[in-house]
């Protein structure tokens, strides 16, 4: 912002960005900001602003795919096909199963690129993203449409015979298209409907059969039992779509918003998720080079792209999809979902950064496990389960001076509400390989339960030492309040010598 | 409550009735339910009084429902009153008065049960006059040091006004003994005593002891007869003046928490937190005083309200046991506490009963009873058995106890038939499927933390590691992997973790919690070069999530199918697909489909002709599983 003027800038844009720069997480006082900046009268400064407030609101909320298609509207409108076509290009990029992305993409792309073969690559590059989608009819009108209009009859004959094979919203009309396609074929567009070893062994014909005989009844017969042996198709693809169809059905809200979703529906989502991986575990699907097992594959890829635009904010299906990757033994690409989620559950993340921290270490990459931790600490300096990360990843580092390192944090929490919290890390340094009796001795004024917990279970369990043992108990019931007391005295029944009454 | 058809057939023309026992038979704690039981019968009494009369058995009904409740609940004041207004309306006076001597007998510490009987008593001429006195006397040593005891006080006072006179030493001894005690009305007391003191020597007033020791004080070398009347009356206004500010000093104490509990009647309502507080201070400072009665007399207060929880039962009998010689009276009132009062899951009113036995009473045949009971009433629980065990060991010493625990399982599965002497034999009488592996787990634990022989306790723990007794106990498998834990015995801990994750019969929630402190355990005590991406590592975290789908969850499965081959569980998944339960064997399938990643711009030839599976079948009726089971 810095060749723009303060001075110059409207005054509720101002004081809406000043609010916003504390408050990130306001979703509506976004939208306020770029609508006031699109209210301002055109020229330099306004389309300065109307940028800033679309690029930050996209920064903040990235699946908000209406935001990138507007975006992209405003700068079309303003002349600047190029930017357009940039921001279009980062939408799909950030959202690649973004059906409203992508269909506003092609919109653009069909009104302003005018030859086939660059128009035609953004067409598939969507049909391979979004293709799956149970509303593709979406794409698929406008690939057919856009495939009409350049005259692509072979292209056009090879899209609908795979459209068919789809389990889509509006299945039957694709289907009846392709027996429009065998009753309208011709000796030319025969050819794009069955092949050469499909005449031969299917029908003992070879296409020299087929010259001159249009009218004729070969001709005829041919695709009679074509349309009968694509009516199969027509069953095993409605199947589909029947079973599909109560978890879309389901789903209420297919966009992404700020508030929360019903339980209802994240357990749709959960449910659908977990039908189309069941797919996938017939024993067909063991090779995974198989077009089957791709295909498959890549409808649990839709669908966890879709849902995950509704259900950005929850943790639990940003691990779903990470351990789906996991369960592929697919290390790098698990890790790649958990740092996206991370970026999106700004929060609650903690989960997924121990995950990353787990699958860091796993992939030997120790220093970025502990850049992950790091990261973690310093959004909650204080979370106890960061710590014991901590000290696990600087323990695998051989860190020698682990205690140190606890001993440093103790400190830093003596006083504070934390404190309690923390003394659960003397319980858990019982765990290590660590000669623990000269730090734990340190610490013999503490009263916390998890403190003497610790050193009882290091006398009596870890390093057995009756008398020390008796010792300690006689201690810790001095320090101990009475609750506590009576859990240790329980915990140490007929263990150690004490008067009963 | 006595359900039978019997007495439905007794109830036949009062289906209301019927109906509230029945409710009642379901839930008995419900006091509402018995308000409306009660009101009902009140109501009958009010309405169809002869009906009642002439049937014998409806009335022996009722009676049996009331008796169920307050032998269950004793210390119901409302619902004894209630009964006994019913069981005069039917049975007449008798019949009441009986009933009123069964409420003081269970519910001694009432104050009104106390007044109400002693007033029908008096007022019917029921009893002789020394029968009435002592009737009195019981009731004033029961509740006399109550702090509102005050109307049993003057019943008893007008009585023996009236019977005794004023001026009777009777009288004034009564006088003489509530002046003590820290009562709320204590002011009024000392002002009848001081009305009537001139009719009486100072010798009756004045205990002859009490007396010697005051003229030694105050006319040393004098006897009494030398004094003259002012300074007789100098010694006895002296004398009272003591007493007086020494009651008024202990009930300003006492007011300070008498004001504030707030709860002190029993109803079937939960104690709250802060009125179980109020009462603890309370005897707190009590005790802190250190008046035996006048401590005694607090606790059987506080017992009535919390009564249900064992908090106040194991304070007083501390207290007891500290303070107190009469092994009787805390044995009763043990056996008061555990058998009527204290719910069966509060277990430690119990063993503290059973230490009391062990320890001070030395009476093990008991101590065993009680330990063996709780084991019998517990029959899935550690616990019991632990705190046997642990008595045992006192008592037989370590070697002998773990020796005989090992004997015992030999002869619970049979390999021997030994005979069992009774701390064993009995033992061996209470357990069962649940509960046997816990004896593995304790003679483990005897060798471990007790001997301190790691070797020996791993060796027991090692010879029923493939027993069926153990195949389902989470005791042995968590004990187990804890002991190896605590060893830092990586290999064994994979052992133990992979005869769980496979054949392990415990709930899923268990073995995940092992798999998951095992996952932590590598991740602590390995190297980065242990910790490679191997399968197994990735599949204990799979198992664990909560967000991993089923078919992620390849131990389960394994657990799932008979030869721990993933497969069978697979294939049913994938029947069940979409609807568990429900199984769709024949899905229509695509077996050729195009690869979808191929370019359709790059595609030369036709695509091959579509081949399927089962479509034929795409129609055929699904199959309920709970269907097959009834077929």
């Amino acid at each position: 912002m810095s060749d723009l003027n303060v001075d110059d800038l409207p005054k509720d844009w101002l004081e809406l960005s000043r609010y916003l720069h504390n408050n990130a997480h306001d979703f509506s006082a976004w939208e306020q900001l770029v609508s006031a900046a699109l209210k301002l009268r055109h020229d330099a400064v306004s389309s300065r602003l109307v940028a800033i407030s679309y690029e930050n609101l996209l920064v903040n909320f990235p699946y908000c795919e209406q935001y990138w298609c507007n975006y992209a509207e405003y700068l079309f409108h303003t002349g600047r096909t190029d930017e357009a076509r940039e921001i279009y290009e980062r939408g799909v990029e950030v959202v690649p199963k973004s059906m409203v992305i992508w269909t506003k993409y092609l919109d653009f792309v069909v009104e302003t690129v005018h030859q086939y073969d660059p128009a035609v690559a953004v067409f598939e590059r969507a049909r391979k993203e979004v293709g799956l989608h149970f509303y593709a009819h979406l794409l698929y009108d406008r690939y057919l449409q856009f495939l009409k209009a350049h005259r692509r009859v072979k292209e056009y004959h090879y899209l609908v015979r795979r459209v068919i094979e789809v389990p889509l919203y509006h299945y039957s009309k694709y289907i009846k298209q392709f027996f429009k396609l065998i009753e309208n074929a011709d000796l030319d567009t025969i050819k794009y409907l069955v092949t050469k070893e499909d005449l031969k062994t299917v029908y003992k014909l070879s296409w020299p059969d087929l010259i001159g005989r249009k009218d004729d009844r070969v001709f005829t017969d041919l695709k009679k039992d074509m349309r009968k042996r694509y009516m199969d198709i027509y069953i095993t693809t409605q199947y589909h779509v029947f079973q599909l169809w109560p978890f879309e059905e389901a789903v209420t809200r297919p966009y992404f918003a700020p508030d929360e979703l019903e339980r209802r529906e994240l357990h749709n989502w959960n449910r659908y998720l977990e039908y189309c991986e069941t797919l996938s575990l017939k024993s067909s699907h063991k090779d995974s080079d198989s077009a089957i097992t791709k295909n498959t594959r890549k409808l649990i890829d839709t669908v966890y792209g879709r849902c995950l635009i509704a259900t950005a904010y929850y943790p639990f299906f940003w691990i779903k999809y990470s351990n789906y990757y996991l369960n592929l033994n697919q290390l790098d690409r698990a890790k790649k979902i958990l740092v996206t989620g991370i970026y999106h559950c700004a929060t609650e993340n903690v989960k997924l950064r121990l995950r990353l921290a787990d699958l860091e270490v796993l992939t030997r990459n120790l220093s970025a496990a502990k850049a992950v931790v790091v990261d973690l600490l310093q959004i909650y300096p204080n979370s106890v389960q960061a710590w014991l990360k901590l000290l696990q990843l600087e323990h695998l580092g051989k860190n020698k001076d682990l205690l140190q390192l606890v001993e440093a944090k103790l400190d830093e929490v003596a006083g504070t509400e934390h404190e309690p919290g923390f003394d659960y890390l003397f319980l858990e340094l019982l765990s290590y390989n660590l000669e623990l009796e000269p730090f734990l001795l340190k610490y013999q004024h503490k009263s916390s339960y998890l403190f003497w917990k610790a050193c009882i279970d290091y006398y009596y369990l870890h390093s057995p030492d009756a008398t020390k043992l008796q010792h300690t108990y006689r201690l810790a019931l001095e320090k101990l309040g009475d609750a506590d007391r009576a859990r240790l005295e329980g915990y140490l029944d007929g263990v150690v010598e004490k008067e009963y009454f | 409550m006595d359900l039978s058809q019997d007495t439905d057939d007794l109830l036949a023309n009062f289906p209301q009735w019927a109906a509230l026992r029945h409710a009642l038979a379901e839930n008995n704690k419900d006091p509402q339910l018995w308000g409306e039981l009660v009101s009902y019968v009140e109501g009958l009494v009010a309405t169809q009084l002869n009906t009642l009369k002439t049937n014998p058995q409806l009335c022996e009904l009722l009676a049996d429902d009331f008796r169920s409740l307050l032998a269950r609940f004793p210390y119901l004041t409302e619902f004894w009153k209630r009964f006994v207004a019913i069981e005069y309306s039917i049975e007449g006076l008798e019949g009441s008065v009986a009933i009123l001597e069964e409420a003081v007998a269970s519910f001694p510490s009432s104050c009104e049960l106390w007044v109400d009987y002693l007033n029908v008593v008096i007022s019917n001429n029921l009893k002789d006059e020394p029968q009435v006195r002592d009737l009195f006397k019981r009731a004033v040593a029961h509740v006399g040091r109550q702090f509102l005891s005050h109307p049993v006080w003057d019943l008893y006072l007008d009585w023996e006004s009236k019977h005794a006179g004023v001026t009777a030493l009777e009288y004034v001894q009564i006088l003489l003994q509530v002046v003590q005690y820290p009562l709320h009305q204590y002011a009024r007391y000392f002002e009848s005593l001081y009305e009537i003191t001139s009719n009486f020597t100072i010798e009756d007033l004045i205990p002859a002891e009490k007396l010697h020791s005051l003229m030694e004080s105050s006319y040393p070398g004098k006897q009494l007869q030398d004094l003259d009347a002012d300074q007789v009356k100098d010694l006895s206004d002296s004398y009272f003046n003591e007493i007086f500010t020494s009651c008024y000093t202990r009930v300003t104490e006492r007011w300070e928490y008498e004001s504030q509990l707030t709860k002190q009647n029993f109803d079937l309502l939960p104690v709250s937190d802060d009125d179980m507080a109020r009462w603890i201070k309370y005897l707190d400072f009590e005790e802190s005083k250190g008046d035996v009665e006048q401590i005694k007399s607090l606790y059987e207060r506080a017992l009535v309200p919390t009564c249900s929880y064992e908090t106040i039962w194991l304070k007083y009998l501390r207290y007891l046991i500290r303070n107190s010689q009469d092994t009787e009276y805390i044995v009763s009132l043990f056996n008061k506490g555990c058998d009527v009062f204290v719910s069966a899951d509060q277990p430690t009113i119990r063993y503290m009963y059973a230490k009391f036995y062990e320890l001070k009473l030395e009476h093990h045949e008991k101590a065993r009873q009680i330990y063996i009971s709780m084991i019998a009433a517990h029959p899935t629980e550690t616990h019991p058995i632990a705190r046997y065990v642990q008595y045992l060991c006192g008592r037989l010493g370590n070697e002998h106890t773990c020796r005989q625990l090992l004997r015992l399982l030999d002869v619970y599965t049979e390999k021997t038939t030994d005979e069992l002497d009774a701390d064993f034999g009995e033992l061996r009488s209470v357990l069962n499927m649940w509960n046997a592996a816990n004896l593995v787990v304790e003679a483990a634990r005897i060798q471990w933390v007790r001997r301190k022989d790691v070797r020996a306790a791993r060796d027991v723990l090692f010879a029923y590691i493939k027993t069926e007794l153990v195949r389902c106990s989470v005791a042995f498998w968590t004990f187990f992997f804890k002991f190896e834990l605590a060893q830092k015995n990586t290999k064994n801990l994979a052992n133990i973790v992979n005869h769980v994750k496979y054949y392990g019969q415990l709930p899923t929630t268990c073995i995940n919690q092992l798999l998951d402190e095992y996952r932590e355990h590598l991740f602590r005590t390995g190297s980065l070069e242990q910790l490679q991406p191997n399968r197994e590592l990735v599949r204990l975290i799979l198992e664990t999530d909560i967000e991993s789908s089923t078919h992620m969850k390849h131990f389960l499965k394994a657990r799932l199918s008979a030869n721990r081959d993933e497969d069978p569980v697979n294939k049913r998944l994938i029947k069940e697909n979409g609807h568990p339960g429900v199984v769709s064997e024949y899905r229509p399938r695509l077996v050729n489909p195009i690869d979808f990643d191929a370019s359709i711009l790059a595609q030369r030839d036709a695509a091959q002709m579509p081949r399927f599976t089962n479509v034929e079948r795409a129609t055929m009726p699904l199959k309920y599983l709970q269907m097959d089971e009834t077929n």
